[in-house]
């Protein structure tokens, strides 16, 4: 004669089909967020050749261009299904002397011209993974960004 | 006569049973929609690391190996042309700079940058053009006309936003007669003010001398309709000729 289910039977099937569904779940939320983290590195290492070409074409020791100060970037517009999700970059231009914006101390007359070193940070905001900005960043301790790429590029006379 | 001992469900067990079917019906239902937006996310995430990168990289490195002197922009053809001293690529070589005795480029062709197709469908390409008799001195030469692109030209990107386009459900983009694929050049108020972008070359002696910067500024586009939302990206980004 056929017999009914257990309870323990039940349990156990309805504990599998959830665990089953969370992985599911999860598998499918993290497939998304990753997308979203590598459509964002991409985007912030276009931003930075771009920056790179401009670093490029300043003459060495002129006065550093308006747009090189501290400011949000957003160099792409992306909709998904028609819902916004565009990502916003913050910029952050550091020198190791400042002679390649004319800052540097006046050196003394017959020596040699100094090299520099241009930094330039970009920080932005990704849910995804663990907070990577670092100290290259300190002007801004309020920063909601957790993700960061940092390019350094010698520059001489 | 024999009598079947099976018996029929009760009420409260059809109950049951219905509720755990649509219970069940609805995880699945959630899983699928999550599927799905989750193929729709990573295939507009592919268009964007895939596509739209080889024809950033194209475009970029086209671009550095030329001269701003020879960069024009053609705004009603969507496109932009400048020359090249790059030979033509063969099964043995896969093309390298020609460069004079003093170390300048030597240059030998017209590269095309534009837009070609129809109201349904638009792409970019890009083609090559020798430089004619005329132009055998190996100097820049100014394109001053934009032909048109032949069959074979070479497809980088597909999807491209043409000129005008209405897309409808987004109403903060609004494409002008550029469509998804402009050239500007780069001016800058007194060497260090705020940029400004222009469609007159500089080196061609338009504007204020102290405005010029050796940068142009690039913007690409594309939009797809899907279930009748689009997915569209644009991006913007900065190249300094060098030479």
């Amino acid at each position: 004669m056929r017999r009914a289910f257990s309870l323990i039977e039940i349990m156990i099937a309805v504990v599998i089909a959830a665990v089953s569904f969370v992985t599911f779940m999860t598998v499918f939320s993290s497939s998304y967020r990753l997308a979203s983290t590598t459509r964002n590195h991409q985007i912030a290492a276009v931003l930075a050749h771009s920056l790179l070409e401009e670093v490029q074409e300043h003459p060495f020791g002129a006065e550093q261009p308006k747009n090189w100060e501290d400011g949000e970037e957003t160099p792409a517009r992306i909709f998904i299904q028609g819902r916004p999700v565009d990502g916003v970059f913050h910029k952050h231009f550091s020198y190791l002397n400042g002679s390649f914006v004319g800052k540097a101390a006046p050196k003394a007359a017959g020596a040699p011209p100094v090299s520099d070193v241009v930094t330039i940070t970009l920080t932005w905001k990704d849910e995804s993974g663990s907070r990577q900005t670092g100290p290259a960043r300190p002007k801004d301790p309020n920063s909601q960004d957790t993700k960061q790429l940092v390019v350094s590029v010698p520059v001489w006379p | 006569m024999a009598v079947s001992k099976k018996r029929a469900f009760t009420l409260l067990e059809m109950v049951v049973g219905s509720f755990v079917m649509l219970l069940a019906g609805a995880l699945l239902a959630r899983i699928f929609t999550l599927v799905r937006s989750t193929e729709r996310v990573t295939t507009a995430a592919y268009a964007v690391t895939g596509e739209a990168d080889t024809a950033i990289s194209n475009l970029r490195q086209s671009l550095q190996e030329t001269s701003l002197v020879s960069v024009v922009t053609f705004p009603k053809r969507q496109g932009v042309s400048f020359n090249s001293a790059r030979s033509a690529e063969t099964d043995k070589d896969p093309g390298h700079l020609l460069v004079g005795e003093y170390g300048v480029p030597r240059w030998c062709k017209h590269v095309f940058f534009g837009l070609r197709g129809d109201a349904r469908h638009t792409e970019l390409v890009r083609w090559e053009q020798p430089f004619s008799a005329a132009e055998s001195d190996r100097l820049p030469h100014l394109m001053d006309r934009w032909p048109s692109p032949p069959a074979r030209a070479r497809v980088l990107m597909h999807n491209v936003v043409r000129s005008g386009e209405n897309i409808s459900d987004l109403a903060t983009v609004d494409p002008d007669d550029w469509g998804g694929f402009r050239v500007q050049f780069v001016r800058r108020h007194d060497g260090s003010g705020g940029d400004y972008l222009s469609d007159d070359n500089p080196r061609l002696g338009t504007g204020k001398l102290q405005d010029t910067t050796g940068l142009v500024e690039l913007q690409l586009a594309t939009v797809e309709a899907l279930m009748g939302k689009s997915n569209y990206y644009s991006i913007t980004f900065r190249v300094a000729p060098r030479f």
